[in-house]
């Protein structure tokens, strides 16, 4: 419930008003979903675990988008941005896979 | 999950233990340090909120490569009409060199026409072909002014053959019998009572002019046979020979049909 409830408030929020990104912060758009995408995951894995919890899924997400995009800042600035990139949507997505396989076994027993 | 502390407190720092790690530990450790809270009003509101940003995020990114998606292909439709205009660019660039190299072409062949050309001057001077101008010694010769017709003081072709070689061999350059310029194919023979030249008849007294170097050609000439056999007609038959120097004559072209080859062929042109 509130996980669709906020999908469509996002979802309506982004399609009516389409704001735009600033021109500076457009490099780790992706970098930042991918990293929202992995807190998300975790979270739906921790929630199928019986261990969801509000306030570490908010921190955890937030964590984890600012972090992933000043990995890319910095990586950016030191000129090695694409291979930070790289590197962290890497580590993202094995987390992100372990976790769909884990949140798998939960609702398939499989 | 149960023995997640001992894999995560691994420090051996070799690059295989960090990946086991990262998919042993794929969840975070904060949802299982501590119990969970009591669900209040709060935490899902924030949980809403962090939900929203999420789909937002992604709404965005989707929204963002979808934008920048024609730019691209503007891009590369630029890009695509700079390489076709380079090509004709290309294409015009080599039919000027064809256009250019066809022209050297011409030009060269112009060229070695123009020495050809030249080269044919100084042929056709010796063959006869052309008039030419220079000193020349003139020898006027005549039958006995009492001979009867067919008698032997009359100037007979082999005379006149014998006079014109004499000239050739005291270095005569040119020569023309009254006017009749002699070509390599030249006969001087006798045509019932007269001579004829270029198959031209000629009347007598016969004026035959030669062009040559004027310090020796006369004193050539008066050594050669054919002055000495003409001195003795003079002497005998009271036959005309009379040679005199001029400074300046002008003897006419062959006219063509003395020069005009038909069978022989050019086997090459040599390239000098």
């Amino acid at each position: 419930m509130i996980a669709v409830l906020g999908l469509v408030v996002g979802a309506a929020l982004g399609l009516l008003f389409e704001p735009t990104v600033p021109a500076g912060l457009q490099p780790y758009l992706p970098i930042a979903v991918v990293a929202a995408l992995d807190a998300v995951f975790g979270a739906i894995r921790a929630y199928l675990d019986g261990r969801f919890d509000d306030k570490v899924f908010v921190v955890s997400f937030i964590s984890n988008v600012l972090i992933a995009a000043l990995i890319v800042f910095v990586g950016d600035q030191l000129g090695v941005g694409s291979q930070l990139s790289t590197g962290v949507i890497v580590v993202l997505g094995i987390r992100i896979f372990s976790n769909a396989a884990a949140i798998r076994r939960h609702l398939f027993h499989a | 999950m149960t023995d997640r502390s001992t894999t995560s407190g691994d420090v051996t720092g070799n690059s295989m233990t960090l990946l086991q790690t990262i998919t042993d530990n794929p969840l975070d450790d904060d949802y299982y340090t501590h119990a969970p809270h009591a669900r209040t009003s709060r935490g899902r509101l924030a949980a809403i909120a962090v939900v929203a940003f999420f789909t937002l995020l992604i709404t965005l990114a989707l929204l963002q490569t979808r934008a920048s998606r024609p730019a691209v292909e503007t891009e590369r439709a630029v890009l695509t009409g700079q390489i076709d205009q380079r090509r004709t660019e290309i294409a015009a660039l080599q039919e000027d060199v064809a256009a250019l190299s066809g022209s050297v072409a011409r030009l060269r062949r112009e060229e070695s026409g123009a020495e050809a050309l030249a080269r044919a001057r100084e042929q056709a001077a010796v063959v006869g072909t052309v008039a030419v101008t220079g000193p020349a010694l003139r020898v006027t010769v005549d039958g006995a002014p009492d001979a009867d017709a067919g008698s032997a003081e009359r100037v007979r072709d082999k005379d006149l053959q014998l006079l014109v070689n004499g000239l050739w061999q005291a270095g005569a350059e040119a020569i023309a019998i009254n006017g009749n310029r002699l070509t390599a194919m030249s006969p001087i023979r006798s045509a019932g009572e007269g001579i004829t030249v270029n198959y031209r008849s000629l009347t007598s007294p016969y004026v035959v002019t030669a062009i040559g170097n004027p310090r020796t050609l006369p004193a050539n000439f008066a050594e050669t046979p054919a002055a000495q056999a003409w001195s003795g007609l003079k002497e005998n038959f009271d036959m005309r020979f009379d040679v005199s120097a001029r400074t300046e004559a002008t003897l006419p072209a062959a006219p063509r049909r003395a020069s005009t080859i038909r069978n022989a062929k050019v086997l090459e042109v040599e390239e000098k």
